[in-house]
């Protein structure tokens, strides 16, 4: 058998991302700008407005069923200031990988989006703060599948077969042919591009939610969407069978039947509208 | 809501999601459409419009409690999946009625 990938080389080399043949340009010079250590507001909102195809996308993910907000938000500096820096980085991130998951995992594109509704649901309920950065836990969780892919194009192949043909997770699959997982991949690369603590936490654990110790909250609420999102089956990102629960997690959130309910009506809406981005 | 494509829009319908031309509001949500606001469309570049009525289901309620039994194989044994399992059941059953 083939031997294990081993985790420093795997760090190394998922962290040179903008060395990478494979990845489009303008991923890399977006991971350029998340890189320096001060990122203006002006700068962001430049970078986006300066490129209509990605304006318009971003605009219509924030006025989407996504965010469900009243009233328009018509630019890219009016999103920031109502949804924050970090949500718009996050959201220049999810539509820059849109074409990426859709060309190399069917269905991850849907998955994803579905897990940001489902979080931004709960962290509604829960009534967090920023109901919208727990979105972007969501609609980001997954990423690491799409950095692997990249870097790993024939190895992961087989991981995805292998996840296939046996029936077990992809992150189980993963575990027995790299020493670390899509998980730890997208947390690597969060903090690389200074996401918050807590969105890199999220991501890290949300098959493992036991283990957060910052972000307790958000990656119970990422862990539970990924599996609601999974139980309806929306978009197939790799397997399609429902991951283990954590009941901690379940136990966390106290989510009432109700609550479950509203989740899945709103998975409803947002499953159609996120074929349309 | 419902999503129909272009094509299949009929005057009367109403629109549950607005429709832009670039970041502007072209069509807001509430209108109700005209044939002279669906022609209008047919000359866009827009391929669908989420309209008032509830979603056609692309497959039937049989098989979508089939995939929902596969997506949940091995797992019977877990109370908590189970249960949350029969809270999808009734909702997918509900999109059906
Ligand atoms: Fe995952
Ligand atoms: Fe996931």
């Amino acid at each position: 058998m083939t031997e294990r990938i081993d985790i420093r080389n795997m760090r190394t080399r998922t962290e040179a991302i903008n060395a990478l043949p494979t990845v489009p340009s303008a991923l890399k010079q977006i991971s350029a700008m998340f890189e320096k250590p001060r990122l203006s507001i002006d700068e962001l909102s430049g970078f986006i407005s300066g490129d209509p195809a990605l304006t318009s996308k971003i605009l219509k993910m924030v006025n989407s069923a996504a965010y469900g907000f009243p009233n328009r938000i018509s630019s890219i500096s009016h999103a920031i200031m109502l949804l924050g820096f970090n949500v718009v980085r996050g959201l220049l991130l999810g539509v820059s990988v849109f074409d990426l998951m859709q060309k190399n995992i069917a269905g991850l594109w849907e998955h994803s989006v579905g897990c940001a509704v489902a979080a931004r649901c709960i962290a509604q309920k829960k009534n967090l703060q920023e109901p919208e950065e727990v979105s972007i836990c969501g609609l980001l969780h997954d990423i690491g599948k799409v950095i692997l892919i990249l870097h790993y194009p024939r190895e992961y192949e087989t991981v995805l077969a292998k996840a296939r043909d046996e029936g077990i997770s992809l992150f189980e699959a993963e575990q027995s042919r790299f020493e670390a997982t899509h998980a730890d991949v997208g947390s690597w690369l969060a903090r690389k591009w200074r996401f918050p603590v807590n969105l890199a936490e999220a991501i890290e654990y949300h098959h493992t939610p036991h283990l957060s110790r910052q972000a307790k909250l958000e990656t119970a609420i990422v862990h539970v969407s990924d599996i609601l999102v999974r139980a309806r089956g929306i978009g197939i990102n790799g397997d399609m069978l429902v991951p283990d629960i954590h009941p901690e997690s379940w136990t966390l959130l106290q989510l009432t039947d109700d609550d479950v309910r509203d989740i899945l009506a709103e998975l409803e809406t947002a499953a159609s509208e996120a074929e349309d981005l | 809501m419902r999503k129909v494509s272009i094509d299949q829009l009929e005057p009367g319908m109403v629109l549950e999601r607005p429709i832009l031309r670039g970041s502007t509001v072209f069509l807001g949500k509430g209108v109700v459409l005209g044939e002279t606001a669906i022609s209008r469309l047919r000359s866009m570049e827009i391929e669908h419009a989420f309209v008032e009525g509830s979603e056609e289901q692309p497959i039937s309620c049989d098989e979508a409690m089939t995939l929902l039994d596969e997506r949940f194989r091995n797992k019977e044994d877990d109370p908590l999946l189970k249960h949350i399992k029969n809270l999808v059941r009734e909702h997918i059953a509900g999109l059906y009625d």
